[in-house]
């Protein structure tokens, strides 16, 4: 029996099936440790569903509903922690980003990008993360912007905007020391300190390639690309120390476990793979598991906890997620 | 999302209706002059020059019932006449065969060189007709101008667009079925061998680098057994004819069961050289309306001359098993259509009549139709 082995767990089903999207897949603990809440998009509508151990509740809320205006098409949609003990869910969409409170149900603010000068591009808000009390979203602009939210009600101000890329931001990744990483369609990744005032740290130069996700862990940066290479570079000198030709096909989505430092890819290839990143010390990425759904394109996996027992997938036309579980 | 995936869109599934009508033209045979004439008329209206110019302007990508509007519109420009069951099994083969081509493209840029293959057909297909054949150069040129520098992703921004258009499709298609590109619950196959795309390695590497930038180790890792990549092919010409590589977007209609889609070695297979006439419609030159599909059906429905006697083609065959193009669904009602169209300007009502439902088969091609199009004509 190999220790590494994930086993198969009952799928959560959802009303309707999951849009092709990069990132589509949000997974956080609310309140409760024990019970894990998953967002996913559906074209026009959000799937939310809560899983407390042998039971789920599944269901879907349009946010068209809620809004006085057009939201346009949803590009995204994160749940957020912040410092303060409270949760939001962000979406991000065509005409600019929503904020709910962790149910979905209130709608707390709503945010709209200003138009752009070259109608033959869309403009949309992708890549969505929080850090400290502030909620970060990236535009195909290439700006991020910064908002941050009161611990109660529905106080959100726009604190900063964050001018780098150059290229619409694909993802963005923060850690608990306030460190937040950002990457765009160009490939190019970005590292910014919010403890201090969202400095600029580094940059590392894209190629071309979109940088699809990236993710934070100590002192290494890992982004997955749309040609199926996962990258590894150093946080302090932006240099790159492995490459690894990860998938066959697109990649949509990574994520990391904080407290192991375990990785998780999924693609169009339709694969999911962990990888065990170097310690200390150590120079050698390991594939630790590696699992197939069949005909499906994946675009969105999660760890469900800190140390990566677990973890969640979707892809695009299937009307469930998929859960395993060491 | 994408402002640039309805010209894609159009061209694809349009390509595809030319394939599948060939084929039924060629099934039911139908003679040969009246089969050139419908191909010709169809690509023709396809390619009028207004009408690509107002494709090709950044905008959101229609919803399915405006697509399938248009579509009908197009299928119903020349002598022939398709019952609502055929248009439906028509749309749904065009759909489902885009969906798959869009579905495995291998990258999101490569949707262009299967754009290329469809209008590479479509010039094959109407070959001999100069002034068809220009504007089909042109539609190149479009092409050329609007998505050849596109990064990779805004190609996937527009794929993204597009696969949420068949987003649910699961239906199933004959050819797809006997060919396992698709499995028995509707899903295509995701091939876990074959070529990775261009810019794509064959996983099972870690490559180490030291400070400077340099390689200091290749260490490879176990892929599954299922598993058996290919380096990737060279990549396809966007010249205006030229090596396409991919298979994607070609006639699979045109040989055996395997088609050229499915055996990627087989020759492109080619349409014989046609040598026929065709007068272009007269443009209204009418101011364009607000939405752009407003004036694209405008464009569709200008009054055509339909010389030669109207005949009707049929896509349920009369042994379901045996023909190509069946699908494994329950046939509808028949609705007569007749589609001797007048200028419309009200295409929500368009739209919403799509969905008629009405019984029994009319006696005269003009009684159902007549509904229609007083319905049109009381909106203008």
């Amino acid at each position: 029996p190999d220790e590494n082995m994930y086993v198969a767990q009952r799928p959560i089903s959802l009303r309707s099936s999951v849009s092709a999207l990069s990132n589509n897949l949000s997974a956080i603990s609310l309140s409760d440790r024990r019970s894990i809440s998953y967002a996913a998009v559906h074209k026009s509508v959000v799937h939310v569903a809560h899983w407390t151990g042998g039971q789920v509740t599944s269901k879907q809320f349009s946010p068209e509903e809620q809004s006085s205006s057009s939201i346009g098409h949803i590009v995204q949609v994160s749940w957020c922690h912040l410092h303060s003990g409270r949760n939001v869910l962000v979406l991000a969409s065509t005409r600019g980003l929503q904020m709910y409170d962790e149910t979905g149900l209130l709608l707390l603010f709503s945010f709209k990008l200003s138009s752009i000068h070259d109608q033959s591009e869309t403009s949309f808000a992708r890549g969505i993360c929080s850090v400290g009390d502030s909620v970060c979203v990236g535009t195909s602009s290439g700006d991020i912007q910064v908002f941050n939210v009161a611990g109660k009600g529905s106080l959100v101000t726009l604190l900063n905007t964050l001018k780098d890329h150059k290229h619409p931001v694909c993802d963005i990744h923060s850690i608990h020391d306030g460190r937040l990483v950002s990457s765009d369609d160009n490939g190019k990744i970005v590292l910014w300190d919010s403890a201090s005032d969202f400095q600029k740290l580094r940059a590392i130069d894209g190629d071309g390639n979109p940088c699809t996700s990236v993710c934070l862990w100590n002192d290494v940066v890992v982004g997955g690309y749309g040609s199926g290479h996962i990258r590894i570079f150093s946080a302090s000198t932006g240099k790159m120390t492995a490459e690894i030709a990860a998938h066959a096909r697109w990649i949509h989505a990574i994520d990391v476990a904080p407290d192991t430092g375990l990785v998780i890819s999924c693609s169009e290839d339709t694969f999911i793979r962990i990888w065990r990143l170097p310690q200390d010390g150590e120079r050698d990425v390991k594939l630790i598991h590696s699992e197939t759904i069949d005909d499906v394109q994946l675009v969105g996996v999660k760890f469900c906890d800190k140390q990566g027992t677990m973890f969640a997938v979707t892809g695009y036309d299937l009307g469930e997620i998929r859960i395993f579980k060491k | 999302m994408s402002l640039r995936a309805l010209p894609i869109l159009f061209l694809n599934l349009g390509g595809e209706m030319l394939y599948i009508l060939d084929q039924r033209l060629r099934a039911q045979t139908i003679p040969e002059e009246k089969a050139r004439k419908v191909k010709l008329d169809i690509v023709g209206m396809m390619m009028n020059r207004r009408f690509m110019e107002e494709l090709f302007k950044p905008q959101e990508t229609y919803p399915k019932r405006s697509m399938r509007t248009v579509f009908d519109r197009l299928a119903h420009a020349s002598i022939m006449r398709l019952n609502a069951t055929s248009m439906d099994k028509l749309y749904d083969l065009m759909t489902m065969a885009v969906k798959y081509q869009l579905y495995i493209c291998p990258r999101p840029s490569d949707i262009l060189l299967l754009t290329l293959n469809h209008l590479d057909a479509l010039r094959e297909l109407t070959n001999g007709d100069s002034d068809v054949v220009q504007n089909i150069d042109a539609v190149y040129g479009f092409l050329m101008q609007n998505y050849a520098t596109l990064s990779a992703g805004q190609w996937q921004l527009i794929r993204l667009t597009l696969l949420r258009f068949f987003q649910d499709m699961h239906t199933k298609v004959s050819i797809f079925l006997k060919g396992n590109v698709q499995n028995e619950n509707g899903w295509f196959v995701v091939s876990k061998s074959g070529p990775v795309p261009n810019g794509t390695e064959v996983p099972g590497t870690v490559r180490y680098f030291n400070d400077s930038g340099q390689e200091v180790a290749s260490v490879a890792f176990p892929l599954s057994q299922s598993c058996s990549y290919q380096p990737a092919t060279k990549p396809g010409s966007l010249d205006i004819r030229g090596d396409r590589v991919t298979r994607l977007g070609c006639n699979m209609y045109l040989v055996s069961p395997g088609g050229p889609l499915l055996s990627p070695d087989q020759p492109k297979a080619t349409q014989q050289k046609e040598e026929t006439k065709q007068s272009n419609p007269s443009i209204d030159s009418e101011a364009s309306a607000a939405a752009g599909l407003k004036l694209l059906t405008h464009l569709l429905g200008i009054e055509k001359k339909t010389s030669g006697s109207v005949f009707r083609l049929s896509l349920v065959g009369e042994d379901d098993d045996s023909d190509e193009t069946s699908l494994l669904v329950q046939p509808q009602q028949v609705l007569e259509i007749n589609a001797s169209h007048k200028r419309s300007e009200e295409l929500t009502r368009i739209m919403d009549d799509l969905s008629i439902t009405q019984t029994a088969p009319s006696v005269g091609e003009k009684d159902k139709g007549d509904e229609l199009l007083d319905l049109m004509d009381s909106c203008s």
